[in-house]
């Protein structure tokens, strides 16, 4: 490790205009040949079916007769009139509404806890982080148990503690509360490793120095914690954010979409129309409009988040 | 004060542990339980609830006795595939992700975007498109098809630029002058360094991979070569769901990667401590 | 610069790797999709997809294939089971690509939309020269068809009956409901004796009418019968609408009544475990055939005649239960269609259905292997097969089926779960289906 004595500001370096000018291309070259791999496959297994898909959406194509007939914008203007659809849109972002904070802030929650180097806090580590590696149809399956109106647990014990009981999964007003408790279940440990990292990446002399200053933890939080995780938080948001408005699988493992389709999230119904209904031309079409509206969300986060995150 | 806070944050910990572990401790001791008793203790706060009444084994031997599905053979099959891809996806999602983060080259954003686009695409419209490429490659029941789609994972690509962007430009730079090739810093510097980052998402990669349904199920056709989740949904049908073999085959797939994570978390937390990055 | 080298190695590599996987997968289309039947020896290679059953099916299949491989030495059978739940898009997203299997199975209901696509060969020629179709039961035969023309063959019919847990009703003194498919109970008498059962205190609910909410075509297939044996229809006999048949006064009366076992009697539950009927959750459940293999399996302390026992499905104004389910065909773009057919015809023979039959106990679509197996004319099993062959009404049959299903499944859930007006529902109901009847004519 020598190199890292040698460090020296880029500006201030005192070599030939030659040598800049080389470091330049290479660095060209070099990013180039970086990425070459990533971008042939990304074009072959991604963009060609996403294209393939986006004409899709212009056509009328019954999935299993292989007629295609082109049919320009009118899937796009008879989604905007379609009431399951743009239910479905609001299912979607409900849950992601509630989901990006409240499983960001329980996350980091728990980072919080568990951030000092210990023992006992890597053993509750890896606890917090089974949810994660657990199969999503048996985690559904006992959390329907407790979630059962007149059979589960969640119910027995409210009504031991006299307060009121919940039906989550047969009232189409809460039944994606349920989901959302599942979702925050299943991927808090996950996001929490994430912020972990990102809390180790804090230098603890920042934190000795605040102490010297008299500063309590609760400020320590505000003015170095935060501030410097904001490159984290923002990675976590902008990914939860995709993900949440992407929720399917969480929903075919509980709910299936009902009860009353109160649950029934745009990927959810994309797959339905696409291989139920059988309406492909119609399901992909459904798709590019989710795609736009979701990368436009995660532009503007982008931008939000811009004085750490670049592009 | 000072043992009472610590005694509500050992309060709160533990309470959450019971949250976390609640749903597996149900599924391993089912494992041990007769599909009779799974359910008939199920709506009620008892001991049985979680405890057996009567151990078996039973459901451990029909599983693994199952010549019809020969479960170690599909754990086989997902844990080659899942290595595979894990090991590839690692090295050139890095690579990428070192040049987002520390080259300048054309079409950089354009690129970025481009990633971004195929992660917000829900996977259930290029499926068909997918499966049609597949055909025309002759992929169909193969495993490249498990395996090349896989490769591109823009997360690990967000996640580890994430990484790389905290280290020192300055580092680098001075080990060009030393003549290092940019190969060299990625592979000798860069890496290194984020030992962490490359092991979450080795795991999460990993996990994908065990997880990974869909897919499987849509472009194998031999169930000799079948993934564990597509052999784990065979337990249901239209009779019914086989609610105790379900959950010894899961126990048995789960166990392992439990116990791997256990092992891997050490390397992992120790990773990020002392990784120094200034 | 030995580094660099590698990595340029280990890329060389990786698109080599590829290239070889395009070349190679290349000469193996060509043989799948030319070559094989026309390959060294004349074998030919038959691709066979079905929905995986439990292992007793799972098994009776594989020893049907090796039966039929050894009677036709030049023909191979390449079956692969799929799961229960996602057979379907396994399948479609296959027949999208264009490379379906030559030989799939279909659930009846969703024939139409088959046949109209092009998805799949009229059979009707072969099943009418040598298929023996007289001998097949004529509701059954009947959901096979499209335009006319017989696209399926079956092996076995489903069938649905009342279970009821025998401890319950003696536990409440209840007389055990008639036993007789000719003279079943009325709805009448199943809600007063759901009424006296229903215990909700001690988590035992009087009845599931029609299998809770689930999902697929479940729903549709448990509870059109409510419908029918009301009076009311679906469709109109032409398929062409539902408007003055799902909204018909006999259909809202069944839904009415249906409604009120769950928001003023409060018999019914919405929400119910695994399993709700075995742990003695519910006194009386609609369930099917398959259900009496599920049982004897997996709760042996629960036993038929003992402790639960079964009952013909209850009548309103009439007799009615659902037929129809899983049956073969061919694909449209099957290059060995004689070869599948003769698959086929081997399957749905007398002794392949009766194989079939016996192994599984389900109902055999064939009058002759009905007859020969003793067992189908004794309790419990004669409910089912005198329901299949009198009293058995298929689903509606239109290319628009999927969303007629669908519509079910919504119609049961808003006014079972969500309290709806069931007028309104079934308005709604109506509305979504004439819509995809009017697309799918055009």
């Amino acid at each position: 490790m020598e190199l890292k004595k040698s460090i020296t500001p880029k500006k201030n370096l005192s070599i030939s205009n030659k040598f800049s000018m080389s470091y330049g291309k290479s660095e060209k070259l070099a990013g180039i040949a970086f990425v070459l791999p990533i971008a042939v496959l990304l074009i072959i297994f991604m963009f060609y079916p996403m294209i393939q898909a986006f004409i899709i959406s212009f056509q009328d194509f019954n999935l299993i007769s292989q007629k295609k007939t082109f049919i320009g914008f009118d899937n796009y203007i008879n989604l905007f009139k379609d009431k399951e659809f743009i239910a479905s849109l609001k299912h979607s972002f409900y849950f992601a509404m509630v989901v990006v904070p409240v499983q960001g802030i329980i996350s980091l929650g728990l980072a919080l806890l568990l951030q000092k180097k210990s023992r006992i806090n890597s053993f509750f580590r890896t606890i917090y982080f089974i949810p994660v590696v657990i199969s999503t149809a048996v985690a559904a399956t006992v959390f329907e148990l407790i979630y059962s109106k007149d059979f589960g647990l969640l119910n027995a014990i409210l009504e031991a503690l006299h307060l009121p009981t919940v039906n989550f999964l047969s009232n189409p007003d809460t039944a994606m509360n349920g989901v959302i408790i599942l979702g925050i279940w299943k991927a808090a440990g996950f996001f929490m490793i994430i912020f972990l990292a990102g809390l180790n990446n804090i230098p603890a002399d920042l934190y000795e120095a605040a102490h010297v200053d008299g500063a309590g933890k609760i400020r320590q939080f505000f003015s170095i914690t935060l501030p410097l995780l904001k490159r984290t938080i923002a990675f976590v948001a902008i990914i939860t954010t995709i993900d949440a408005i992407k929720l399917s699988a969480l929903v075919y493992v509980l709910t299936g979409g009902g009860p009353s389709g109160s649950t029934e999230t745009t990927v959810v119904y994309i797959f339905r129309t696409a291989f139920e209904q059988m309406s492909m031309g119609y399901a992909s079409a459904a798709a590019f409009i989710l795609f736009a509206i979701v990368l436009i969300i995660s532009l503007i986060q982008m931008k939000l988040f811009k004085s750490d995150v670049e592009y | 004060m000072k043992a009472l806070t610590q005694l509500a944050r050992y309060t709160l910990m533990i309470f959450v542990a019971l949250i976390a572990l609640i749903p597996i401790l149900w599924m391993v001791f089912g494992s041990f339980r007769s599909h009779q008793e799974i359910f008939e203790y199920a709506t009620s706060l008892n001991i049985h609830l979680i405890i057996p009444v009567e151990w078996t084994l039973q459901n451990y031997v029909d599983v693994i006795m199952d010549e019809r599905n020969p479960i170690f053979q599909f754990i086989g099959n997902t844990l080659f595939i899942a290595v595979t891809v894990t090991v590839l996806v690692l090295f050139f999602n890095s690579m990428a992700a070192f040049a987002f983060a520390k080259l300048n080259f054309p079409f950089k954003n354009v690129l970025f975007i481009c990633l971004m686009s195929a992660m917000i695409i829900p996977g259930e419209v290029t499926l068909v498109p997918n499966y049609l490429l597949m055909n025309d490659l002759g992929w169909v029941d193969d495993y490249k098809a498990l395996i090349f789609p896989s490769l591109v994972n823009v997360f690990g690509i967000f996640l580890l630029r994430q990484f790389f962007e905290e280290i020192p430009k300055d580092m680098m730079e001075a080990a060009r002058i030393d003549g290092a090739s940019w190969f060299r810093i990625y592979w000798s510097i860069v890496l290194p360094l984020a030992v962490p980052a490359l092991i979450t998402l080795g795991i999460i990669t990993f996990l994908a991979n065990w997880d990974s349904y869909f897919w499987p199920l849509i472009v194998l056709n031999d169930d000799s070569k079948q993934m564990i989740q597509v052999a784990l949904a065979n337990f249901s049908s239209l009779a019914g769901t086989e609610w105790a073999k379900i959950l010894a085959a899961n126990t048995i797939s789960t166990l392992p990667i439990l116990i791997g994570f256990l092992f891997v978390q050490k390397y992992y937390i120790q990773g990020i401590s002392t990784s120094g990055m200034k | 610069m030995k580094k660099k080298l590698t990595i340029m190695m280990f890329f060389i590599m990786l698109v080599g790797s590829l290239l070889a996987g395009c070349s190679s997968g290349n000469s193996d289309q060509a043989s799948d999709n030319a070559g094989d039947g026309n390959s060294e020896g004349g074998v030919v290679q038959l691709t066979f997809w079905r929905n995986a059953g439990n292992d007793v099916e799972n098994k009776v299949y594989e020893d049907l294939i090796k039966g039929f491989e050894e009677q036709n030495p030049n023909i191979k059978v390449k079956m692969t089971p799929i799961p229960f739940g996602d057979y379907e898009t396994k399948l479609r997203t296959a027949l999208a690509a264009g490379n379906p299997p030559d030989v799939m199975a279909i659930d009846s209901p969703n024939l139409a939309a088959y046949a109209d696509a092009g998805a799949i060969k009229s059979i009707d020629e072969y099943m009418k020269s040598e298929g023996n179709v007289d001998d097949i039961l004529e509701g059954t035969l009947s959901g096979m068809k499209y335009n006319d023309e017989i696209y399926l063959a079956p092996i076995v019919e489903s069938g649905i009956a009342m279970f009821y847990n025998k401890n319950l009703f003696e536990e409440k003194g209840v007389p055990f409901p008639s036993e007789d498919p000719n003279n079943p109970w009325t709805w009448e008498q199943v809600l007063e004796a759901a009424k006296k059962l229903n215990d909700p205190a001690n988590g035992v609910y009087g009845i599931d009418p029609a299998q809770g909410f689930g999902d697929g075509e479940g729903p549709a297939y448990f509870k059109m019968p409510i419908l029918w044996q009301f009076g009311a229809e679906v469709l109109s006999q032409d398929g062409t609408t539902a408007d003055g048949y799902l909204n018909s006064p006999e259909a809202i009366e069944a839904l009415q009544f249906y409604q009120d076992l769950y928001e003023k009697h409060k018999v019914a539950a919405v929400e119910l475990p695994p399993d709700p009927f075995a742990t003695g959750k519910v006194a009386i459940s609609m369930d099917g055939t398959w259900a009496l293999a599920h049982l004897k399996n997996n709760f042996p302390d629960f036993k038929l005649g003992e402790d639960f026992g079964i009952a013909p499905l209850p009548k309103a104004k009439q007799k009615a239960a659902p037929n129809g389910g899983w049956a073969l065909g061919i694909a449209s773009k099957s290059e060995h269609p004689e070869e599948a057919w003769k698959l086929i015809q081997y399957i749905t023979s007398y002794e392949g259905i009766k194989t079939y039959a016996e192994a599984t106990g389900d109902i055999p679509a064939r009058y002759s292997v009905a007859e020969d197996m003793p067992e189908l004319n004794e309790y419990p099993k004669n409910i089912f097969v005198t329901q299949a062959q009198n009293y058995a009404e298929n689903r509606p049959v239109t290319p628009a089926y999927p969303t007629v299903s669908k519509a079910m499944k919504e119609l049961f859930e808003d006014i079972g779960i969500s309290g709806r007006n069931v007028e309104a529902a079934a308005a709604e109901a109506v509305e979504k289906i004439d819509k995809e009847i009017k697309k799918t004519q055009n």
